[in-house]
């Protein structure tokens, strides 16, 4: 579904290279996570799923992108936006519409979707977020976390084949947040293509299936979301602080009080304490 | 004493929807305080109320004992700063000196005061390294500390954070706590805005939950955690390290115990039984 070729890319008016030489793959109805510190690249790399980079911000790039077998260097945003879903760290950048309501058919109006079909389309988004409570709103007035919902409707009204969430949990409360993951699950269940950016590593321990570290525009590891996020070390030296669990019982594995892996969900922490307290 | 009283307000943005109808609450020096609650419950309007840039359409809000409906923004912010959510939306020159210079400026001081309130705000946050340094070639996390030095370089007696730890990974979040600690230790008031339940265990007090417009709650910290209802009631699920902390209970864990040492001491006791 992506492909990138020893991609390298280096932002107009610096001189670091953001990104050095990655090589990568990612296939269809895959859900991947993209860690790593700030600054370490991971938006800029997901700047390539859509034509980002190297159409919107200029700067020195090499290699080749591919996406759903096309050449992001060939293509438009306007064409790959039709494919790839994206949604930025900040939702008011992405906001367009005065209201809820054409906000979330802005996308579809400019593809021409018919009006009956694009009707539909809003009451299915509408009720699988559970945006109705905002439906009849103006864009302005909503806080910050319900700008977020929207502009998801708005991407996932699209009909992206591969959605790309750069920080989407960032401002929405705990109970969106488990809504977010639910939401999420279900897109993957869809065979949709995830690619979900996010510093809360344990909402990504919910929802992915393959986790990418990336550091000074290099992958550190790829590999099993259970393995690399379990990976204390690892993510301490990349300047990451461990899941919840991995960091609690991280002193049982040193002191050797723990035969199992360390836990990354609340089930398996429960079941290792059930073990010595049953 | 009170220092911040938000007296029977009442406000709204749209005509016929009324978000705050006679809204009550106080805040002391000393303490600080979690505004928490749903997305829309009212948290960014109640301290921008506070802050003068929204205005109460009924009721007062008293600052010190004066009430603040003739003051300017400016003039509040010499009493309480305001930290926005977005560090971008708070950084205009090209160095953290200049920066930090920018908050002094209404304050009449003289040069060799303005130097001495600078170099003690870079020492304290760490800054004196990035002296020159233009703020929009930091990271989020970076730019963050800088809005929050330019925010207490004005020795306000009262802070607001509105949701400081978005957009910033995890050890950034950690490294903006250390420096709130570091406040509690100055007796301001700190008043924080944030969806991060787990990361306000640590650094805050008090619980203040906002529900529909209405203070559903405002209780000492361990008290509203001590029971996970109270969460539930204003519509927020806990997280999976509250509810673990649940579970623990039932297996003897104090109700009082939330902070990451406790856990896991009880949890060592747990492993060698």
């Amino acid at each position: 579904m992506i492909e990138l070729r020893n991609v390298s890319f280096t932002y107009a008016g610096s001189n670091r290279r953001v990104l050095q030489n990655l090589s990568l793959e990612i296939a269809r109805g895959e859900s991947v996570g993209i860690i790593g510190p700030t600054g370490s690249g991971k938006s800029t790399l997901c700047y390539l799923f859509n034509g980002l980079i190297p159409h919107h911000f200029s700067g020195k790039f090499q290699g080749e992108v591919l996406v759903s077998e096309r050449n992001v260097m060939k293509e438009t945003i306007e064409s790959m936006s039709q494919i790839v879903g994206y949604m930025l760290q900040e939702p008011s950048l992405q906001i367009a519409s005065p209201f809820v309501e054409s906000e979330i058919t802005f996308g579809m109006e400019n593809f021409a979707v018919p009006v009956d079909k694009m009707d539909k389309r809003l009451n299915e988004i509408i009720a699988e977020l559970g945006l109705e409570h905002l439906r009849y709103r103006a864009t302005a007035d909503l806080s910050e976390g319900e700008k977020q919902k929207v502009v998801l409707a708005s991407i996932l009204a699209m009909d992206p084949s591969i959605l790309v969430l750069d920080e989407s949990s960032s401002m929405v409360d705990s109970t969106s947040k488990n809504d977010l993951v639910k939401i999420l699950t279900a897109l993957k269940k869809q065979q949709r293509t995830l690619i979900i950016i996010d510093h809360d590593l344990d909402f990504l321990a919910k929802i992915v299936d393959r986790v990418i570290l990336i550091n000074n525009g290099s992958i550190i590891i790829d590999g099993a979301t259970d393995s690399v996020l379990t990976n204390n070390r690892l993510l301490i030296k990349n300047g990451l602080i461990p899941p919840i669990f991995p960091d609690l019982f991280d002193i049982f594995q040193e002191k050797k009080l723990l035969d199992d892996p360390l836990p990354l969900s609340l089930e398996s922490a429960r079941k290792i304490v059930q073990k010595w307290l049953p | 004493m009170n220092y911040i009283t938000v007296d029977r307000v009442v406000f709204s943005y749209r005509r016929n929807e009324t978000l705050f109808d006679g809204l009550s609450v106080a805040f002391s020096l000393g303490e600080q305080v979690a505004i928490i609650g749903r997305n829309g419950s009212g948290k960014t309007t109640l301290v921008k109320l506070i802050a003068g840039m929204l205005r109460p359409q009924r009721g007062r809000i008293l600052i010190n004992n004066e009430t603040i409906t003739r003051k300017s923004i400016a003039e509040i912010a010499t009493q309480v700063g305001f930290v926005f959510q977005n560090p971008n939306f708070m950084l205009f020159t090209n160095s953290v000196e200049k920066e930090l210079a920018l908050s002094l400026q209404h304050f009449k001081l003289s040069k060799q005061e303005v130097k001495e309130r600078i170099d003690e705000t870079l020492a304290f946050f760490d800054l004196t390294n990035y002296r020159l340094t233009n703020p929009r070639t930091l990271s989020r996390g970076e730019k963050q500390k800088v809005a929050l030095a330019t925010v207490l370089i004005q020795d306000p007696k009262a802070i607001i954070l509105d949701e400081p730890f978005s957009g910033i990974d995890m050890s950034q979040k950690l490294m903006i706590l250390q420096y709130i600690q570091k406040l509690k230790q100055q007796d301001k008031l700190i008043i924080l805005i944030t969806h991060s339940l787990d990361l306000l265990l640590t650094a805050c007090t008090k619980i203040v939950a906002l529900q529909n417009g209405q203070i559903a709650y405002d209780l000492p910290l361990k008290e509203f955690f001590a029971d996970l209802t109270h969460l539930l009631k204003i519509g927020l699920e806990p997280t999976d390290y509250l509810s673990f902390i649940t579970f623990l209970r039932k297996k003897g864990l104090q109700k009082d115990a939330i902070e990451k040492e406790e856990i896991i001491a009880f949890l060592l006791e747990c492993a060698l039984k």
